[in-house]
């Protein structure tokens, strides 16, 4: 894995079309986010978790925030902070605690993007877009999994 | 929340998307990254070609299919691309996308107004050989996640600009236009199998 970011920023773009479709409010999903973040710097420190399992964790939350837009579920309240601090947590364990920081405003934009369109009635629009994310999600999933990927291997200088 | 700052997030997230990886040491033989992805399908005229009519095309049967054939598309594609990756030997590759330029084009220049379907089972097919041909560059690209990133996003986009060409069509003389479009897609199509098949 070369760098983790962009994993993060896809993820944090999911997770925030998924949360941010219903009536929570867009500033404590952020929040929320910013604290998983911040969860991730404690959980790198006591614990070591394997930089694959990570990454299949952060594939499956997005197909899973990606298939809830499909379905054209809008997250409560409830469920939508729990969701961006979980997508916070990953892009932290992702991209190197702090380091997932630029990627929470791909959450804001995609919370944004899902309340708009919600308001306007533009939710295919969004089903377009986790259509491709999920596509995405899929194809590294199973990437991850199969023999045949050298780009997740170190080069000869690494 | 503000439309002025949904645009600013957007922006900000593209640079951060378009920023240029540091050449420290190239060379490796790999196939790049987002970059890399996103020209993919905009390097050949039947990918191009194909993906425009996709959306063309949905847009000319109209809902569900406007919306449906851009989502189901990638998810399809993704199982060709899969089995690029596994190296299970698909027949006739190239054939098949040349061939998806022919039908695509052929059904919006004939103005096919295929059954739901049908339509879904052909483009989904089609899928597959163009998932199939960004599979077999994948496992090679230096970062595969921008790599595929930037394949669906520019697939995507390429569905998307079909559509918008597609509102043409609501007025005669632009549906006139689409129509000519679909039979200059179709003719390039016919040009790339006689291509192949003279080989």
């Amino acid at each position: 894995m070369k760098d983790g970011l962009l994993p993060a920023m896809l993820l944090s773009l999911c997770a925030g079309m998924a949360s941010g479709a219903g009536k929570a409010r867009i500033a404590r999903l952020l929040l929320a986010a910013i604290g998983g973040v911040g969860m991730s710097v404690l959980v790198r420190q006591t614990v070591e978790i394997p930089a694959e399992a990570v990454l299949g964790a952060g594939w499956t939350a997005m197909l899973a925030c990606a298939a809830m837009v499909l379905a054209g579920k809008a997250a409560s309240p409830a469920l939508a902070t729990p969701i961006a601090a979980g997508a916070g947590l990953l892009s932290g364990l992702l991209a190197a605690d702090w380091h997932a920081l630029p990627a929470l405003p791909m959450l804001l934009a995609g919370a944004c993007a899902a309340r708009i369109a919600a308001a306007h009635r533009l939710g295919l629009a969004t089903k377009v877009v986790a259509g491709w994310l999920l596509a995405i999600a899929a194809l590294n999933f199973s990437l991850a999994l199969l023999p045949v990927t050298p780009g997740y291997l170190p080069d000869h200088l690494e | 929340m503000t439309r002025r700052g949904l645009a600013f997030g957007l922006a900000a997230n593209g640079m951060l998307l378009a920023a240029a990886p540091a050449f420290a040491h190239s060379g490796t033989g790999l196939a790049g990254g987002f970059g890399s992805g996103f020209g993919h399908p905009l390097s050949g005229a039947d990918h191009m070609l194909a993906m425009v009519s996709v959306g063309l095309w949905g847009a000319f049967l109209g809902r569900p299919l406007l919306y449906l054939l851009p989502i189901i598309f990638p998810m399809i594609m993704v199982v060709g691309a899969l089995l690029g990756m596994v190296d299970l030997p698909l027949p006739s590759v190239e054939f098949g996308i040349a061939a998806s330029v022919l039908v695509l084009g052929g059904c919006i220049a004939l103005a096919v107004r295929a059954p739901l379907i049908v339509a879904l089972l052909l483009v989904g097919g089609f899928a597959v050989f163009h998932g199939y041909a960004h599979g077999r560059e994948l496992p090679s690209a230096a970062d595969p996640v921008g790599y595929s990133a930037g394949f669906v996003l520019a697939t995507g986009l390429l569905h998307l600009l079909g559509i918008a060409l597609g509102r043409l069509a609501d007025h005669r003389i632009g549906a006139a236009i689409v129509r000519i479009a679909g039979g200059l897609i179709a003719a390039t199509g016919m040009a790339l199998l006689v291509g192949l098949a003279a080989r």
